[in-house]
């Protein structure tokens, strides 16, 4: 298991150095001029010759790009991603401000996804053809169809507008955007007034997935219900719920931890909607505002703590099938 | 069983779907919001007598996103320099008290004076200004801010305001490290300020946030002094340091202030600019009432302006076309009857309605209304819309031997909401003129370099005015000397560039609006410079705002607002 896990990671590797070797090309092919932004240029103004020469000489922009190639791969390895072209912030500070905040929405969303989802999952595939199921079959194909700033905005007006306007009660009435107080227990529970500030961002951020894991579990369940062995543990005598959890479930589940690894990083490509809607100071909106402004510092670095995080999520989903199947579990085994 | 089935399924879908549609319509119905006063500015119908107090939560000036800079020597953007404005007072502020015709006075700088060639200035101070530290705002503080300000290290973008003063040039190319044609005398008080040519106007150019004062801790930090918390002479001061990523700037009321053009101190105790990301979001929190004042978004204009009190009034801002002059197609002398042709076939008011919401303002000619000097109807009939004077005049050109092989080329930014301006200019030409043009969308990022190396035809461009003053946009646009930078017509007039040197060494106010009007009527008349709206303001507020002043350079004087209590 220890080889196996240590193979995984090694893949990581060249994974990471792939996706950032891409991005800065495509930042080199495109046309733009770094200069006119970080002198605050980037209008109508023309930017002066000196400051374009003084500008090119501090970032080291008049070099040819395989230098500055060498050297970024030289500072981040040695744990420095870099400056804002914009801002001059280091983006070490920027991704630990950040991350945090992107890491909770995503935390909760992730949950939101798992349990709603699933769960409407298996009650669609058990009480196949009830009302529930139609409910959830047409809620999930509408909700999944909405944009999610359309949704997020939806969600804003009828829980942060009509309140306000109408005089609904304080419990029905959710902040419109940003983020409480800062406080947080264990990392990722929000106390006080915090919880409320998360209810809307997670729900629109959680919303396509969760009707996309519902609809794959109620068809992996269908498929799994139907299987011999479900039947003969029936015919045994064991208890309904005791046959889908135990062992229907388990089998259920691959293809659809498969769907939620490969959603963590959709996750963070909504996210960035989400959290321009909300106005949630994560990854994403700062992704956003650096790509618009042509920061390539804060883009490449930000890109590489996602790509770090994907690459990790696979490798638990991977081990987790190792969990779910006692029949990988032991090719794994043979392997390592 | 799959009949009863299929039935429930269909009520479900029409549950959810009527659900999610009344969501979205209920909207419209604002049950018990104020609908006070409609369309009109709020300045004349301010009631009652100021109340000193509150804290005012501001979702207008950060709507969009969070600022590249505050330091009032670095901020090119609006949002930024806005609080400048609050936390720093220059030499002279423009007094926006009638915004038809703003009056310039002295403000850190009790008086000031001008020699007879208009190319030095002596500004004296006034006593007893402080930083809200205590320490004294002397002649020194602008000297060594100003000279910060120009440092090719610290790159401003805001630099080439300082070009006109003598030494500014040379320290921006890093040959000398001293402005040598600013005298800064504390015992006597006075800032001499000795210019490389003739320019009347300097009293307004210092008006400008970036020729505001530094206390010394200003000078030491450089560029990184908006990471502190800054300290400066103005209504407002920090409290906390703005840290990027923050979700809100908070001002507090300098009680030390030294009163201001109008002599009192701030109203309110506290003013908290929230930082939005996305404009429609800002507005929902403003609408649920979580703020106090907001930007109105794009498709809202006529809502919000009917619900709220609002600050519609126009900007020094100018959105246009420019033909290029030396275009075989479209410029030159040859070409004058298409070109007002062309500008009297757009329907400007379509536009307006269309893309606008009818939030910006017809165009009487390039300066708009708030600038000293400006005249009414200097474009005459050439900006209205008139198809059969136009198609007439476009006849004219026709019998005079001119033609249109090809369809004209238009270039925009793209990606900016100019597409739809230039749809609109594409159905206006061809069904009124029988012109083709094709439209040539480019990348924002290089736009207006590549419209300054000349590859402009017919481009779409804006100016907004740094201070009010008409040399800004004459000098920048129509000047010969502009061609290559903001001049994308390419115009180049001896006359009128005669007359702006004149008026720059015209003292008397009169006469130099007047030489000014005068070349702006000469340069509509040519139409290379095709005007098709002014900019005006965009903001709405609560009822619990009381006089809310927005001046023509689009800042609010949060100064002289205050709240019911």
């Amino acid at each position: 298991m220890g080889g196996f896990i240590l193979r995984r990671s090694l893949l990581a590797i060249p994974v990471v150095i792939g996706a950032i070797s891409i991005l800065f090309v495509l930042f080199f092919m495109i046309p733009g001029d770094p200069v006119t932004l970080i002198s605050g240029g980037g209008g109508a103004r023309e930017v002066n010759e000196q400051t374009r020469a003084n500008i090119e000489a501090k970032y080291g922009l008049d070099d040819p790009w395989f230098v500055q190639y060498k050297d970024y791969w030289g500072r981040t390895l040695s744990g420095d991603l870099g400056v804002s072209y914009k801002s001059n912030q280091s983006v070490n500070d920027i991704v630990k401000q950040t991350v945090a905040a992107s890491g909770r929405l995503a935390f909760w969303a992730i949950l939101i996804e798992v349990f709603i989802g699933i769960g409407a999952g298996i009650l669609s595939a058990v009480r196949r053809y009830s009302f529930l199921d139609g409910l959830t079959t047409i809620s999930t194909a509408a909700v999944s169809a909405i944009p999610v700033f359309v949704l997020g905005y939806l969600l804003q007006r009828v829980f942060g507008v009509i309140p306000a306007k109408n005089g609904w009660p304080e419990w029905a009435t959710f902040p419109v955007q940003g983020i409480g107080p800062d406080t947080w227990v264990l990392g990722v529970i929000p106390t006080g007034d915090q919880w409320k500030y998360l209810v809307l961002p997670a729900i629109t951020l959680a919303s396509v997935s969760t009707a996309i894991v519902a609809r794959l579990t109620r068809t992996t369940m269908l498929e799994v219900t139907r299987a011999d062995y479900m039947r003969t543990a029936l015919a045994k005598g064991l208890r309904e719920r005791s046959v889908i959890f135990r062992h229907g479930l388990r089998n259920a589940m691959i293809p659809v931890v498969t769907l939620i690894g490969i959603d963590f990083a959709t996750l963070f490509g909504s996210a960035i909607l989400t959290e321009t809607v909300f106005n949630w100071p994560g990854m994403g909106s700062e992704l956003a505002s650096a790509l618009g402004s042509r920061d390539v510092p804060i883009v490449l670095g930000l890109t590489l703590v996602i790509v770090l995080i994907y690459v990790f999520i696979n490798l638990l989903v991977d081990l987790s099938y190792a969990w779910f199947d006692p029949r990988i579990r032991s090719t794994i085994a043979e392997d390592s | 069983m799959t009949t009863r089935s299929t039935y429930l399924r269909l009520a479900t879908a029409a549950v959810v779907g009527s659900l999610l549609l009344g969501a979205c319509s209920s909207d419209g119905d604002s049950a018990s919001t104020d609908t006070s006063s409609g369309s009109d500015t709020s300045s004349a119908s301010s009631a009652g007598e100021p109340v000193v107090g509150g804290t005012l939560v501001d979702l207008q000036n950060f709507s969009a996103g969070e600022p590249a800079h505050i330091d009032p020597s670095l901020a090119s953007e609006l949002q930024g320099a806005q609080i400048g404005a609050l936390l720093y007072d220059g030499l002279t502020e423009f007094d926006f008290t009638d915004s038809k015709n703003p009056e310039l006075k002295g403000a850190v700088a009790e008086e000031y004076a001008a020699n007879d060639t208009a190319d030095e200035f002596t500004f004296t101070m006034r006593d007893s200004v402080n930083f809200s530290d205590g320490t004294p705002v002397t002649p020194s503080s602008f000297k060594a801010a100003w000279e910060r300000a120009n440092d090719p290290e610290i790159a401003s973008d805001l630099s080439y305001l300082f070009l006109p003063i003598q030494g500014a040039t040379e320290m921006q190319e890093g040959d000398v490290t001293e402005l040598s044609g600013v005298v800064a005398d504390d015992e006597a008080g006075t800032l001499v300020v000795t210019l490389t040519e003739p320019f009347a106007d300097f009293p307004a150019v210092v008006s400008h946030p970036a020729f505001s004062p530094m206390p010394e801790a200003a000078i030491a930090a450089g560029a990184d002094w908006e990471k502190d918390v800054m300290v400066g002479n103005g209504p407002f001061a920090m409290q906390e340091a703005f840290a990027p990523g923050a979700q809100e700037i908070v001002l507090v009321r300098n009680d030390d202030y030294w009163g201001g053009l109008m002599g009192h101190n701030a109203y309110v105790d506290e003013i908290q600019f929230k930082i939005s990301k996305d404009i429609d979001s800002a507005y929902n929190d403003f609408e649920a009432g979580n703020g106090q004042t907001a930007a109105i978004p794009s498709g809202q204009f006529a809502i919000a302006t009917e619900t709220y009190p609002n600050a519609t009034e126009p900007s020094l801002g100018l959105y246009y076309f420019a033909f290029n002059d030396e275009d075989s197609q479209v410029g030159g002398e040859a070409n004058v009857k298409l070109r007002q042709a062309i500008s009297m076939a757009i329907d400007r008011e379509s536009i307006n309605a269309a893309v606008y919401d009818g939030s910006r303002r017809m165009p009487s000619g390039i300066t708009p209304p708030g600038v000293p000097g400006f005249e009414d109807g200097l474009c005459g009939d050439l900006c209205s819309y008139d198809p059969e004077a136009a198609k007439a005049l476009y006849d004219e050109w026709v019998a005079d031997g001119g033609a249109l092989d090809d369809a004209i080329s238009v270039q925009f930014n793209a990606g900016a909401g100019h597409e739809d301006v230039v749809n609109i200019i594409q159905a206006n030409l061809a069904d009124n003129l029988g012109i083709e043009i094709q439209a040539d969308g480019r990348d924002s990022t290089n736009y207006f370099t590549e419209m300054r190396e000349g590859q402009c035809v017919f481009c779409r461009a804006g100016w907004i005015w740094d201070y009010p003053v008409y040399d800004n946009a004459m000098y920048a646009l129509t000047d010969s000397a502009s061609i290559d930078g903001d001049n994308l017509a390419r115009y180049s007039n001896p006359e009128v560039d005669a007359a702006i040197q004149e008026a720059r060494s015209t003292l008397d106010d009169e006469a130099r609006g007047k030489l000014y009007a005068d070349a702006e009527r000469t340069v509509l008349q040519n139409m290379n410079i095709v005007p098709l709206n002014w900019y005006a303001g965009n903001i709405v507020y609560d009822e619990t705002v009381q006089n809310y002043l927005y001046t023509p350079l689009q800042f609010t004087l949060y100064e002289e607002l205050w709240l019911k209590s």
